[in-house]
């Protein structure tokens, strides 16, 4: 087997995920273990489950094994979120990544308001104006602008929803 | 109705204005950076319940067509992929255009997108039909054994780490098992979860893994300039002797393109780095690509459009998705009562067909509407994030809260937005996720109708000709990445 040639950071990250694997794998198989069998199937419904938890057990456990032995694990080439890694040294601007948590937390906030019951309408609004005002930094006259587009936004997307598109909002 | 049909259905006014809406959204995300088609489908999905699902397909493919497209025009003019696959346009596009030339650079991108979507076509037409007629021989152990194959095909084809690869695919199988089982009827694995007695919904789990966690990644990106070079008409129609020059090298990368589409997980952005690669390497002037290569261009662009058409071939044919679209397409097909797969065609030969006809009349579209509105959709490059970022999030919300009307899957879409962002972060490769969790239900479905044939056996999927030929294509796609590694390990010794 190759030697390592993950960096530092990718050989922590593969332990970490490796073991989380193993976790999730004894979970499910321990919980697919518990389905009782089925009359007339076969497979009845814990079969599966528990074949498919038995391979990724298999898998994170060499995942963690060939990590914690140094061998290479390498790393997907191709990503489908782009954006994230911080440390680019082609970036000239300055990254945000304080700016995402909270435009996260202040997404499962909006969501959670809308679960307590707040009128879509008014939650939407404050939501769009909220993170709005902090991605546009509180810069004059962009915030105001995004102070407008959070109003006539609201006003598309309930008309769109609700009066053409039919769906029920929450 | 026919493929001649499906072109005359498209001419109809209603038809023919969705097209033109779909495309239209689509180069207009393509154009944004930060958005992507994917994740244009994933949000459009939910809001065509209401469509008859000849309208919601020529809506999405529309929408990928345009999609793919438009990522041209940001990559040219700010030096900023609008999509994934225009990654290599960036590199020679944008020094093309700065040297006086973004007309051009345009046109010549543009050019090659269209020439790869036709290429990309024929293929569609002609392979989609036998193959499906051979897989249509297929008993249901050969289609559980072809289901095996392909997520161990798109783990070994996920570049970079294989491990992670079945990795991934197995996750996303895992995560397609709670809820209702079908044939017991009992519900597993919901740990209490009453929320989870329907299972993960695909709708929120993929708008929550792309666009949601996208969007977040975007967010760090907030105060990346808009510095742009202004577009211009001038060369964005290339003559003729354009196409000649560039005949073989559009040929070429077109054929790169659709193979690699037809492979289940690579995608469109893979093709257009082969493709700039092999162009490089036979090029005569090898030392332009990078300072506004005009091959270059047009073998990026060429690669990327033809890929659409490689990867519609296993979804049709085998009901197999080729990539992240293609997995939206077909949770689309599955959300109008459609069954994927090779009985498609003669089941639902109008939904074939249609797809088929989409593709290229979307691709039509596409050219004419990036030719005459290139200085329009330049300008929605420059539309303010801080405006646009928190409306597609409450696009996210309120397209995952529409799958059912629950609340839940809002609650689901958010923690799929965290599994995503913590799997790119730690490497992991999001295709075969996706794929794995798309053909877990059929994979086990069609497991279950071979045992009651068998009285329980596993012997017939090692037994019957057809299932064995495709275990041992699952085999050499497992061993390969292994067998590889042991070679270079040898040569380096």
């Amino acid at each position: 087997m190759s030697v390592n040639e993950d960096s530092p950071k990718d050989r922590r990250n593969d332990a970490i995920a490796g073991a989380a694997i193993l976790a999730i794998a004894i979970v499910f198989g321990a919980a697919a273990l518990r389905e009782p069998p089925a009359h007339y199937d076969p497979l009845g419904p814990g079969t599966v489950p528990l074949a498919v938890s038995i391979a990724l057990g298999i898998f994170g456990a060499i995942l963690l094994i060939r990590t914690l032995l140094g061998l290479k694990v390498g790393q997907a080439a191709q990503s489908v979120i782009s954006g994230l890694s911080l440390d680019d040294p082609e970036v000239d601007y300055k990254l945000r990544p304080g700016l995402a948590a909270f435009t996260y937390a202040a997404t499962a906030a909006y969501v959670g308001a809308i679960a307590l019951g707040v009128p879509f309408v008014l939650s939407t609004f404050v939501f769009l104006a909220v993170v709005g005002v902090a991605m546009a930094r509180l810069r004059r006259p962009l915030m105001w602008w995004v102070i407008a587009a959070a109003g006539a936004g609201t006003y598309v997307i309930h008309l769109l929803f609700v009066k053409i598109l039919m769906v029920s909002l929450p | 109705m026919t493929l001649i049909d499906a072109f005359l259905h498209l001419l109809s006014p209603g038809p023919m204005m969705i097209m033109f809406i779909g495309v239209t959204i689509g180069i207009a995300v393509g154009v944004m950076p930060g958005i992507t088609a994917g994740m244009l489908m994933a949000l459009t999905l939910p809001f065509t319940y209401s469509m008859a699902p000849v309208d919601a397909i020529i809506l999405l493919i529309s929408m990928f067509v345009g999609g793919i497209s438009g990522g041209l025009v940001t990559a040219t003019l700010m030096r900023i992929p609008g999509e994934p696959n225009a990654v290599m346009t960036t590199l020679d596009g944008y020094p093309l255009a700065k040297k006086g030339y973004p007309g051009r650079a345009l046109g010549l991108g543009n050019s090659g997108s269209i020439v790869g979507g036709f290429v990309g076509w024929i293929f569609l037409v002609t392979l989609t039909r036998p193959i499906a007629d051979i897989a249509v021989l297929l008993g249901p152990w050969e289609n559980f054994a072809l289901v095996l194959t392909a997520l161990v095909l798109v783990s070994s084809l996920s570049r970079g780490s294989f491990l992670k690869g079945m990795i991934s695919a197995l996750l996303g199988v895992l995560v397609a098992m709670p809820g209702v089982d079908q044939t017991s009827g009992l519900v597993r694995l919901t740990f209490g979860a009453d929320a989870l007695t329907n299972g993960f919904q695909l709708l929120p789990v993929v708008i929550g893994l792309f666009a949601l966690s996208q969007l977040i990644a975007d967010t760090i990106h907030v105060e990346q300039s808009t510095d742009h070079i202004k577009a211009s008409m001038r060369g964005v129609m290339i003559g003729l002797r354009d196409y000649v020059v560039h005949g073989w090298n559009m040929i070429r990368s077109a054929l790169i393109g659709v193979w690699i589409g037809i492979h289940p997980g690579v995608g469109a952005t893979v093709s257009a780095i082969v493709a700039y690669t092999v162009a490089k390497n036979v090029s005569k002037k090898p030392e332009e690509f990078g300072q506004g290569s005009e091959e270059a261009i047009v073998a990026a662009e060429t690669a990327n459009n033809a890929t659409t058409g490689g990867t519609l071939i296993p979804l049709l044919a085998l009901g197999i998705p080729g990539g992240i679209a293609d997995a939206i397409l077909l949770a689309a097909l599955v959300m109008h009562n459609l069954r994927p797969g090779p009985l498609l065609a003669t089941t639902n030969p109008e939904i074939v067909n249609t797809i088929m006809a989409t593709h290229l009349a979307a691709h039509v579209v596409m050219f004419a509407l990036m030719t005459a509105g290139v200085l329009l959709f330049a300008r929605l490059m420059l539309v303010p994030r801080a405006i646009l970022f928190p409306l597609v999030l409450v696009f996210c919300i309120v397209g995952a809260y529409s799958v059912d009307g629950q609340i839940s899957d809002v609650w689901i879409m958010l923690i799929f937005g965290i599994v995503g962002l913590v799997m790119e972060l730690a490497r992991f490769p999001m295709a075969p996720f996706v794929i794995g969790f798309v053909l877990a239900p059929m994979a086990e479905g069609k497991l279950r109708s071979a045992l009651m044939i068998s009285d329980g056996s596993m012997l017939p999927l090692f037994t019957r000709p057809g299932s064995l030929a495709l275990l041992a294509v699952a085999a050499i796609c497992f061993v390969w990445p292994f067998w590889r590694e042991w070679r270079a390990r040898r040569a380096k010794t």
